[in-house]
């Protein structure tokens, strides 16, 4: 600051006058920053509560799953339905995919594991929902709808198990010297060692060594 | 104009300038306030950072947890330092990945849920099983958390966990999987084998002289002796000062006077007593009603009521508490100071009138009194000397120790001027060799390290070694055998059977591979036994741990895939050390069970087979997170 201003009257006229020309935009600006905050603040807390149900509703169906499995298929749905955007909804789905597997329901299994194919948010948990609907498939000895849902899922190049399933679906079309590729390949991605896994070791020798 | 601004610095304007001002300082920096003051780095995880101290305190856990899981006695420090830190960082890593995910994600636990969680954890349950407020606060006090930072710590760890459950609690095996595994675990197969033994080459093989001396020549290492050493040692310990010590009977008659209390037995005494009991914070009339029943009970012993009889016939006059009793020999200052005075002031046969102390009303009878006695010198000569000496070898050996440290130290080549000034003897040694010798002083870890000391070993004194805090040993090398390669004379034998045995080796393989060709080649398979002169051995249907085959043969035919259109399959192996092994499938048998027929077996191995499935999803899981992350280690710092 510059003592330019000779007396001390200039000095507060100057500064009424700037506000004169200002004040009203500082204050708009204040009021809308202010405004802003509380609404992104209110947006958030609105999220987590939602989330909070959502979890406490998963929570709930899990417990009923091992009790009463129709309590817990309506929990379920209702997961899927009012709290869609939530993670609690694709595990909700899983959860039901996997009892609908271990009771002979593959039609049922196959809808879920879809559904969270195309309303899961996360990738990762998309990728493997798709692996299983591929091992549902091979349930049902249909061979070329699983290779459909997995052929595409480059992300997993690296997995051991998915090199398995593919070796699991090759073989189931037939395809012996291939299937054995692909279970090799497991084999040297295997973080557990080529023997970390006697079931696929048990595949791999029955097509010969 | 400093001046002008003090003027105004009363003014609206400039405490709207200063709040303004103490925006910024009052937010800035809260995070590194809250988050600890260490600021290195050792990874970064997407732009998150893990500091030193995290890792640290995340080392000495998995430490202290390791540790539990082997057992006392094992040392940590055995195990490969670097992976073990590589564990450490590898699970911070992925802990902080899953953490951004759920955060990501929106998973969240609820306050509900996690008021719950903490109510049902064991840690904060009072003796009825009920959640304990104060029971919380003093748990948390002594793991040094706040109730804020241990609820935020507990909700990450449930936030995780439902992300675990929800990933691999979702996992299954289908029928088809169970049933195909079902069937490769019950397969059976008519295999044919034939072990080419290497024990039928050896007389037929020929060995020159040049052969051994070659392999000699080729593979010295394998023949070195151990490196060896002897020593000579000084061996200080209370215990041999204490041999040492010059002992008189004045001198122990003088000791044992100074410490007469050591050898007398104080006086004891014996009582019998009813206690009325009253509770520290008894109310005035509950006092008075026990001062009446005291009264009537010593009332009734005056009167010659046995101690022993009241209990029965006056039950009325006992409350629960209560409590009619012998008591054992007591010392002066063992009870209560009103009892204690009473009772070392009677006489046998005494019975006192009631008397107060905190614990109730007592009335004492005394029975008995064992005098106080003290034993005579000639008595106890023998633990007085023990004591004395010892006495006196502890007092000495720290005197003795530094002496004996500066004079190796200043006699570098002897220990003879450390040994004849002190008094002390010099021992010798066996040899022994870095495993260690025979005895307690060269088993010694410690000893062995200095032993073999490259100072020690060119002839200097070694400093004192700590064996225990009464126990030292210093000591030089007598004489030092470094690791030599045996002449030839002495391992000539043991060479000529090594190379008989890896001839007859090659001439096994080649039999049994020839025999492979041939079979190969489509020869009929006892044609091709006839041509060498052997016999197969047949077995049909055997299963995969069928015990009437060799493990080896099983394993080879089990991993040979199947043979076409009758063709059998063959393969070749080394078996063992030194002898082959030829194995054909001539047909493989499928069942057809479904899992839910099979045996223990079946079942357990597929109980596994789900077990890893479910863990594997999880690990499936973090490796597809890792593999979108930025992820950062910097080994160095660690």
């Amino acid at each position: 600051m510059i003592d330019v201003y000779a007396s001390e009257e200039e000095q507060i006229a100057a500064i009424k006058k700037w506000w004169k020309e200002n004040g009203t935009s500082i204050i708009l600006g204040i009021v809308i920053g202010t405004a802003a905050l509380f609404g992104w603040r209110y947006w958030q807390a609105q999220k987590t509560a939602i989330n909070e149900q959502a979890s406490v509703t998963y929570e709930k169906m899990v417990q009923q799953l091992s009790t009463n499995n129709r309590e817990a298929t309506a929990l379920g749905k209702r997961l899927m339905e009012e709290y869609k955007g939530t993670s609690y909804a694709a595990f909700a789905a899983l959860k039901l995919a996997s009892t609908a597997v271990d009771s002979n329901e593959a039609d049922t299994a196959i809808a879920y594991l879809k559904w969270v194919i195309d309303n899961g948010e996360a990738d990762e948990i998309k990728d493997l929902a798709a692996m299983r609907l591929a091992r549902v498939y091979l349930d049902m000895g249909n061979a070329d709808s699983a290779w459909a849902a997995i052929k595409a899922l480059n992300a997993l190049e690296g997995l051991a198990s998915y090199q398995e399933l593919k070796g699991d679906v090759l073989l189931a079309q037939g395809k012996k010297a291939e299937a054995k590729n692909a279970y090799l390949q497991a084999e040297v991605l295997d973080p557990a060692g080529p023997e970390g896994n006697r079931f696929r070791k048990l595949k791999l020798d029955d097509l010969g060594r | 104009m400093l001046q002008s601004i003090r003027e105004h610095s009363q003014g609206w304007l400039a405490w709207l300038i200063v709040a303004f001002i103490s925006i910024p300082f009052a937010l800035w920096g809260i995070n590194s306030y809250l988050s600890g003051s260490s600021n290195v780095t050792v990874a970064s995880v997407n732009d998150v950072d893990i500091t030193l101290s995290q890792y640290q305190n995340a080392l000495q856990n998995y430490r202290n947890r390791l540790q539990a899981m082997l057992g006392e006695g094992f040392d940590l420090n055995q195990m490969d330092q670097s992976a073990l830190k590589q564990d450490v960082i590898n699970g911070l890593v992925e802990q902080q990945l899953l953490k951004q995910f759920a955060h990501e994600n929106g998973m969240r636990i609820s306050d509900s849920q996690l008021a719950s969680m903490i109510q049902s954890l064991d840690a904060f349950k009072d003796k009825s099983g009920q959640f304990s407020q104060a029971i919380y606060e003093r748990q948390l006090l002594r793991s040094n958390a706040s109730p804020a930072e241990f609820e935020e710590q507990l909700r990450v760890d449930l936030v995780l966990d439902q992300l675990r459950q929800a990933i691999s609690g979702s996992e299954f095996v289908t029928d088809t999987e169970k049933n195909q595994y079902a069937r490769l675990l019950t397969q059976k197969r008519d295999i044919v084998f034939v072990q080419i033994l290497a024990d039928q080459f050896k007389d037929k093989i020929q060995l020159s002289e040049d052969e051994v001396i070659e392999y000699y020549k080729q593979n010295k290492e394998q023949f070195k002796t151990k490196e060896s050493v002897k020593i000579k040692y000084i061996d200080l310990s209370v215990d041999t000062l204490a041999k040492q010590v010059d002992v008189t009977d004045d001198i122990l008659k003088e000791y044992y006077q100074s410490n007469l209390d050591k050898y007398t037995l104080d006086e004891k005494r014996i009582a019998q007593h009813v206690l009325i009991a009253l509770k520290p914070d008894a109310k005035p009339e509950e006092v008075k009603k026990a001062s009446e029943r005291a009264e009537k009970i010593y009332k009734l012993i005056k009167s010659g009521v046995e101690f022993d009889d009241i209990p029965q016939n006056y039950e009325d006059l006992l409350g629960p508490e209560d409590e009619v009793a012998r008591t054992g020999a007591i010392s002066k200052g063992v009870m209560d100071p009103e009892f204690d005075e009473k009772l070392f002031s009677m006489k046998v046969d005494d019975i006192t009138e009631p008397v107060r102390t905190k614990h109730g009303f007592h009335i004492i009878k005394l029975v008995e009194i064992q005098k106080a006695k003290t034993s005579s010198f000639d008595e106890v000569r023998e633990a007085v000397e023990n004591t004395y000496r010892k006495e006196q070898a502890e007092t000495k050996y720290f005197e003795v120790a530094d002496e004996l440290q500066n004079l190796v130290f200043e006699n570098p080549d002897s220990l003879e001027p450390a040994a004849d000034a002190l008094g002390l003897k010099i021992k010798e040694s066996g040899y022994f060799t870095r495993a260690g010798g025979k005895d307690e002083i060269t088993k010694n870890p410690s000893v062995i390290k200095v032993a073999f000391n490259p100072n020690v070993l060119n002839g200097a004194n070694s400093e004192p070694i700590e064996i225990s805090d009464t126990h030292l040993v210093v000591l030089r090398v007598v004489d030092h055998k470094p690791a030599v390669v045996k002449p030839l004379g002495e391992v000539q034998e043991e060479i000529k059977t090594i190379l008989q045995n890896e001839k007859a080796k090659l001439m096994a393989e080649e039999r049994g591979e020839t025999i492979l060709k041939r079979l190969e080649a489509g020869v009929d398979r006892d044609q091709v036994a006839e041509e060498f002169g052997f016999e197969w051995t047949v077995k049909s249907a055997v299963n995969r741990d069928d015990p009437q085959v060799k493990r080896s043969i099983l394993r080879a035919a089990f991993r040979l895939g199947r043979p076409e259109a009758g063709k059998p399959v063959y393969d070749g192996f080394t078996d063992g050390r030194y002898d082959y092994a030829v194995v054909g499938v001539l047909a493989v048998k499928d069942t057809n069970i479904k899992w839910t027929m099979g045996d223990d077996t079946v079942k357990k191995a597929i109980e596994r087979q789900v077990q890893q499935r479910n863990s594997v999803a999880w690990q499936d899981f973090i490796a597809l997170l890792k593999q979108k992350a930025d992820i950062e280690i910097f080994s160095d710092a660690l």
